[in-house]
């Protein structure tokens, strides 16, 4: 359940406090996003496309279904084989401003908001 | 056939999507609604919402019309032998899943299925084969959605008990050759269940004639409403399989004796109708299939047939797609999928399309992972999916084809 930051999560971040750098502030950004998930309810799709994008400045869609197949995700992105539902969220959470995507080379590049 | 007219007939297509009118190329997955069928199951909603069949009064009596006249109209619009080898249920997937799971086969037969099925075509003969132990056999579909009839010669044989083939394939668009398909299963003593999903819609469809013995319909995909499907059955098939869900409706007398409940069983269809039946949904469909003859299956047939020789003529101009299927429109439903080789995935075109020019149109890999795999395209990269019917017209596809142009040049 990611409905709100594991202890883990706050605790890793209380040791990078002290020594802010990028990934720190994409990390609170994505903590912030994690409690504003509370409120929204957001599919596990969506969680897991948000835990995606906090590893990366962007991504092509093809690299965030890519990365959804890792070990790592299997508990969250159990839907991601033929990637319609997962990607369907991505575009919601594009909706919602809490992700943005732009199209060019390739195709969509997708960011978290507040990441370069 | 007047399609501006028939257009208006559909409320969704005034809208304006990301500034540009609705362009909807996405009826293989759901169709849109014409105010026919909203009318009618709203009708059935404000002035008789009750329990057909069983209330005695008024309102009750109202509802057991309106749905018994449904079921007719469906049994009509696919040429039943009476209307009572329909049953309703919540759409295709679970009409192939009370075959799959409640027909008898013989131990040790074999079940034949196709790289081709939609997963719901597939799945449930899977799994009863692996249930009773049966064996499974996969024809492999060309790689154009086309089969070779001698490939169902051959593996069909005299142990073959039960055969579940699309119809009209959801990715290609190809048409199976029914008939000949039926006559050797049945030469050889096996059933066919047909997965008309995607036939029904869009082609006139005689069970009788094409001597199916069960075939699978989606309501939702031919003008209807969501969450409503129809399974037909050859009568005596269906008096002799065994019950799917049972409880309420599904008997005649329940009867308490020595200590024991003893059900008495209905015949079809309502031994397969347990529980409150989704009224709205069927009166819905009675209204759908209707509309659909009013306008004649031949009609909606040929004007697909016009747009999809445009379409895939159109396409073949462009560098950068492939297409997928076979281009004879004589054995093809009205859809295309094809891949552009600028993006890196198809969901990018369908996201793109949407955003840009209001286009809706499918991505993935259609619920038929094994053709995808077969051909080489992993599923999360997928193809795209543009499907016409009666109420797209030229202008449709020109857009289609513009935002194609846009994309490419954008994403190159
Ligand atoms: C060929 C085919 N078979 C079966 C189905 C499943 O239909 P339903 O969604 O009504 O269960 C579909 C749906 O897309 C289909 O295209």
């Amino acid at each position: 359940m990611l409905g709100q930051p594991s202890l883990d999560e706050i605790n890793d971040l209380n040791v990078e406090r002290s020594k802010p750098s990028k990934s720190y502030t994409q990390k609170l950004s994505y903590l912030s996003i994690l409690r504003h998930e509370t409120m929204s309810g957001l599919s596990r799709n969506a969680q897991c496309v948000l835990r995606i994008l906090e590893l990366s400045e962007s991504m092509l869609t093809s690299e965030i279904l890519e990365a959804a197949r890792q070990p790592e995700y299997v508990d969250l992105c159990a839907d991601c084989a033929g990637g319609d539902a997962f990607i369907a969220a991505a575009s919601q959470l594009a909706n919602q401003g809490l992700i943005t995507k732009k199209f060019g080379k390739g195709g969509y590049r997708w960011h978290l908001v507040g990441a370069k | 056939m007047d399609v501006a007219r028939i257009r208006e007939d559909f409320p969704v297509l005034k809208r304006i999507i990301n500034g540009h009118p609705l362009v909807y190329l996405d009826s293989a997955c759901m169709s849109l609604k014409p105010l026919q069928v909203i009318a009618a199951m709203r009708e059935y909603y404000e002035q008789y919402p009750a329990c057909a069949g069983r209330s005695i009064h008024k309102l009750g009596e109202e509802a057991s019309n309106a749905y018994s006249a449904a079921r007719s109209k469906i049994a009509d619009f696919i040429n039943t032998a009476e209307p009572e080898e329909c049953i309703w249920t919540r759409n295709a997937t679970e009409s192939l899943n009370m075959v799959a799971s409640s027909v008898k086969l013989p131990k040790g037969s074999k079940i034949v299925t196709t790289t081709l099925e939609h997963h719901s075509g597939s799945l449930p003969f899977v799994e009863r084969a692996r249930r009773d132990n049966l064996k499974i056999e996969i024809i492999e579909a060309k790689d154009d959605g086309t089969f070779d009839i001698e490939d169902w010669k051959s593996v069909i044989d005299t142990n073959t008990s039960l055969i579940s083939v699309v119809h009209s394939s959801n990715v290609t668009g190809t048409v199976a050759p029914m008939k000949e398909i039926v006559e050797i299963a049945h030469d050889r003593g096996a059933l066919v269940m047909s997965d008309d999903a995607q036939y029904a819609p869009h082609h006139p469809l005689d069970v009788q004639d094409l001597d199916v013995d069960f075939s699978a319909i989606s309501v939702h995909k031919m003008c209807g409403p969501t969450g409503v499907g129809v399974l037909y059955g050859k009568m005596g098939l269906l008096k002799s399989m065994d019950m799917f869900l049972v409880g309420g409706d599904t008997v005649a007398d329940v009867r308490y004796v020595d200590g024991k409940i003893v059900p008495e069983y209905l015949p079809p269809p309502e031994k397969f109708e347990a529980g409150l039946q989704n009224y709205a949904g069927a009166i819905g469909a009675g209204a759908a299939a209707d509309y659909l003859q009013s306008i004649g299956m031949h009609n909606i047939e040929l004007h697909e047939r016009n747009l999809l020789s445009f379409m895939l003529k159109s396409l073949k101009e462009l560098d950068n797609v492939t297409i997928f299927g076979t281009d004879d429109i004589h054995i093809k439903t009205g859809l295309v999928a094809f891949m552009v080789s600028t993006v890196n995935t198809a969901h990018d075109v369908a996201g793109y399309l949407s955003d840009s020019y209001g286009i809706m149109l499918r991505s993935g890999a259609h619920c038929t992972h094994p053709y995808h795999y077969q051909m080489g395209i992993p599923p999360s990269k997928g193809t795209n999916r543009a499907s016409v019917y009666l109420y797209n017209n030229r202008k449709d596809v020109e857009a289609f084809i513009e935002g194609l142009h846009a994309l490419i040049e954008a994403s190159s």
